[in-house]
């Protein structure tokens, strides 16, 4: 039993993560370029919609994988790192604030921030950080990064309730 | 669909095995961050130009840098090329432009930057992912990570392609001369599809025998030459030591 549940855990996080990248890279769902390079996409909207429905840690792994992924296939591979550790901590984040037993809205706007202060502030902190970009650079990319992220957690929530209504055994999957 | 970007070709990077081609990578990427001399800093940029150029011609490798180009230009604008106590090397108008210390610190972030990139897109540029998580498996990478990697690249395709066949049956759902797709229903839509996929997908692992059968360590056969390819992709990387 236990080996069953490996498997489906295996599987939920091998899905979850090829949908972040699938939102993330495109695909013909919306991705507009970034002026200063880059690019900006619904990846938070994944984000957010995994880590409130599977919880902390599928939103985690996923999360950070998923966008890792994207970046590697997309052809950004410096950023695969840091992209892993931004929106995994940011789902990680999320999915220990917004518990799927409460629907508090206050909740969600406390998740949704988390995710605008965790996405823009990784960026600026990690990109300078690691080296690969000045300060002043990762300081422009900071109002993308905060509309990408604060609409993403906003279409993430939607999301969530219009998924529940269409598959209603999602919470049988959730480990 | 292919998200692989690999591109076939017969170059000697193409035929440097996957396990020393990691090595030099990891090792690369790594020095690229000591380097501060401007022999070092060349050295940086252009070895991953030179051996992408070799490797897949100068058109991908174009294209593979001009996604960051933009990004450098940028880094030029907004980083001060001139310190305080630095030594000034241009002038106009009895004001200093540049100093050696600012341009130096300028061209150590665009050359990581570039090196790096451009190392790991020549990675994937010149070997198939299946041999680089195979690759990986070698050095004692998890076998179920491993195997997530490898569903994970195939699923990407897939959700991709599923998600153009749901938008554009979406798109026949709006009114008569409106262009586009209804956004939410259709990634809506997707969602559920690939949720409704795990349960198929635990199953089809099982079948497969997953938990039940040992897995065995991963042997990859050593091709001629293998011990030189892997000392050359520790040398070249270990001396830019020398030059840092």
């Amino acid at each position: 039993m236990a080996e069953n549940r490996t498997a489906l855990r295996i599987s939920l996080i091998v899905i979850m993560t090829a949908i972040v990248a699938v939102f993330t890279y495109g695909f013909g769902i919306l991705r507009l370029p970034s002026p200063v390079g880059g690019y900006i996409s619904l990846c938070d909207a994944a984000v957010t919609f995994v880590a409130y429905a599977f919880g902390p840690f599928t939103g985690f792994i996923a999360g950070g994988l998923g966008a890792a992924f994207a970046d590697l296939i997309g052809g950004f591979p410096q950023w695969a790192v840091i992209s892993f550790i931004v929106h995994g901590v940011e789902a990680l984040l999320m999915g220990l604030v917004i518990r799927k037993d409460s629907t508090s809205l206050m909740l969600k706007i406390i998740a949704a921030l988390i995710a605008v202060v965790i996405v823009s502030g990784g960026y600026l902190v990690l990109t300078t950080l690691f080296g690969l970009t000045v300060f002043q650079e990762a300081l422009l990319e900071v109002p993308g990064n905060i509309a990408q992220s604060g609409v993403g957690a906003v279409i993430g929530l939607v999301l969530y309730s219009a998924v529940k209504k269409g598959f209603r055994n999602l919470d049988d999957i959730r480990w | 669909m292919n998200i692989s970007s690999y591109i076939y070709g017969t170059s000697f990077y193409h035929k440097l095995d996957v396990r020393p081609k990691l090595i030099f990578t990891a090792l690369f990427s790594l020095m690229s961050f000591i380097v501060s001399s401007y022999a070092g800093i060349a050295i940086v940029f252009v070895l991953p130009i030179v051996l992408m150029l070799f490797a897949v011609g100068l058109g991908e490798t174009w294209r593979c840098y001009s996604r960051i180009i933009p990004l450098f230009l940028i880094m030029l604008l907004f980083t001060p090329l001139q310190e305080r106590d630095g030594t000034p090397i241009l002038f106009a108008f009895g004001t200093v432009l540049a100093t050696s210390e600012g341009l130096e610190n300028v061209l150590r972030i665009i050359s990581r930057l570039g090196g790096v990139s451009g190392i790991l897109m020549l990675l994937l540029l010149t070997e198939r992912n299946e041999n680089i998580i195979k690759g990986f498996r070698f050095f004692h990478f998890p076998y179920n990570a491993a195997l997530a990697a490898s569903m994970i690249l195939r699923f990407i395709p897939y959700l991709g392609y599923l998600f153009g066949e749901i938008r554009d049956s979406m798109s026949l759902r709006l009114e008569e001369g409106k262009r586009g797709y209804p956004v939410l229903p259709s990634i809506t839509a997707l969602i559920i599809a690939a949720v409704k996929m795990v349960p198929d997908t635990a199953s089809a692992l099982e079948e497969r025998g997953f938990g039940r059968v040992k897995v065995q360590p991963v042997h990859m056969k050593k091709p001629k030459g293998y011990f030189i390819q892997c000392a050359v992709c520790i040398i070249i990387p270990l001396s830019l030591f020398f030059v840092r």
